[in-house]
């Protein structure tokens, strides 16, 4: 495999995981492509599937760094908010953004440790592989993920019921 | 066994990530423990309430053809960089560099490129051929609704960024970018004026957010300055970045200054 079907083959995955990972679309390309960038330069070779898996560690390192960066902007644009269109959206996309907030913040609230755990498993990395990204020995990335996912399922539960308790209040006034 | 296995043995068992001794005892400690079996469902159950949640958070989908564009140069240019010794080479590497990014990435493809907040913008320019500089508001989905954008073409690869009346504990961000494009961004309300290769904002009495005067500079850049309150921060020499004002802290391509207090070189005027 040469590195344009390497790259055609495996960006968009890392990519995905890159943008739920991070939560900020500039930062999913900047850090999804310089990984690539490292590739390259480093000459590192392999197989794909080792390949894909020293991508996504790259990858998980620099937007540790980069969110830093990116902190103060994403304060601005909170205090900023972008205006909502004038014409509303329908109703299916009122709820899937719904959707995609609440899962959001459910996945903000968790460590930076268990968030990375859980969206590398849901890319199909085994143990192994996810051990070394987070830099954990692969024998606890078990108990681990077990736990990241129960926090995650609780926060999921908590804000639906938040989400739910709003809706009701809204349509009792 | 002796005992219930761990939870993370059974989120082992469950993820086919056990060895076969371990999954023979798992499987058969489980044949007679209705306590197992539960933690076994709930993880189970977890697992899929993840993976649903997690399908909910939409990615914009990327430009495979661009990116790996995009990658390719960029891997590029940084063996040139490194195989670049001394003054000389440097220079004449840089200029070929530069000339050779010019042919291939035209008006219009470099700014097509993602990464950067100009993006979208640039394409609104005048065309080539008329003034060098053109002033916008960065649009909002990108940079925040209070920041203006200057974008400029260099002069032969040169560059002069001036800032003035900056206050005191102000950051200043120097981004280092792709192309042959250089763009201030400051606060709605400074004072911006432009000529040839050469920008001055007077920041003045504007409230300033953290990380809302920023300056991105072509990594090609032969030669420029960034003057902060008089005092240069940033000088680009034969290609060569030098720091001559406050110490900047730096990450990958961005370069960070604080402005510092009154008194002291490049501090508050007055
Ligand atoms: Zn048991």
């Amino acid at each position: 495999m040469n590195f344009d079907e390497l790259f055609d083959d495996l960006y968009p995955g890392l990519h995905r995981y890159c943008a739920r990972l991070s939560a900020d679309a500039d930062v999913a390309e900047d850090v999804a492509q310089e990984a690539f960038v490292r590739l390259l330069e480093r000459k590192v070779q392999g197989e794909p599937a080792r390949l894909r898996a020293w991508l996504f560690k790259v990858a998980t390192h620099l937007i540790r760094d980069q969110v830093k960066i990116r902190e103060n902007r994403w304060r601005l644009l909170e205090e900023n908010p972008v205006l909502p269109h004038a014409h509303a959206p329908p109703d299916e996309v009122v709820e899937r953004r719904e959707r995609e907030g609440m899962a959001r913040r459910a996945l903000d609230s968790l460590d930076e440790r268990d968030r990375t755990l859980l969206l590398m498993r849901e890319e199909g990395f085994a143990y192994r592989e996810m051990a070394e990204a987070v830099g954990v020995q692969s024998t606890s990335v078990g108990t681990l993920l077990a736990r990241a996912r129960r926090r995650f399922g609780k926060a999921v539960e908590e804000i639906e019921g938040e989400s739910l308790k709003e809706r009701i209040h809204e349509g009792a006034s | 066994m002796k005992g219930h296995p761990e939870e993370g043995l059974l989120q082992a068992y469950l993820d086919g990530e056990v060895s076969e001794s371990e999954h023979v005892r798992v499987a058969g400690h489980l044949m007679g423990c209705a306590a197992c079996n539960r933690t076994l469902d709930e993880l189970g159950g977890l697992a899929a309430i993840a993976g649903s949640a997690l399908a909910a958070l939409e990615t914009r989908r990327p430009d495979v053809e661009a990116a790996r564009w995009r990658v390719r140069r960029e891997a590029a240019t940084r063996r040139r960089r490194a195989e670049a010794t001394g003054w000389g080479a440097g220079l004449r590497r840089r200029v070929a560099v530069a000339a050779s990014f010019f042919l291939l990435f035209g008006v219009g493809v470099a700014a097509a490129m993602p990464g950067s907040p100009l993006r979208s913008w640039w394409d609104a320019r005048e065309p080539a051929g008329s003034p060098v500089v053109s002033a916008a508001s960065a649009p909002e989905d990108a940079a925040g609704p209070t920041e203006v954008g200057v974008g400029l073409e260099l002069r032969d690869g040169a560059l002069d960024v001036a800032f003035s009346a900056v206050p005191a504990g102000v950051g200043i961000e120097v981004t280092l970018v792709d192309g042959d494009r250089a763009a201030v961004f400051a606060p709605e309300g400074a004072h911006f004026e432009t000529g040839s290769g050469r920008i001055h904002v007077e920041v003045g009495t504007v409230r300033v957010e953290a990380g809302s005067v920023r300056v991105e500079i072509p990594r090609n850049s032969i030669n420029g300055v960034v003057r902060v309150n008089e005092a240069i921060y940033l000088e680009v020499v034969a290609g060569d970045l030098s720091f001559p004002g406050p110490p900047p802290s730096t990450t990958g391509d961005v370069i960070r200054f604080e402005v510092p207090a009154a008194g002291t070189p490049g501090g508050t005027d007055g």
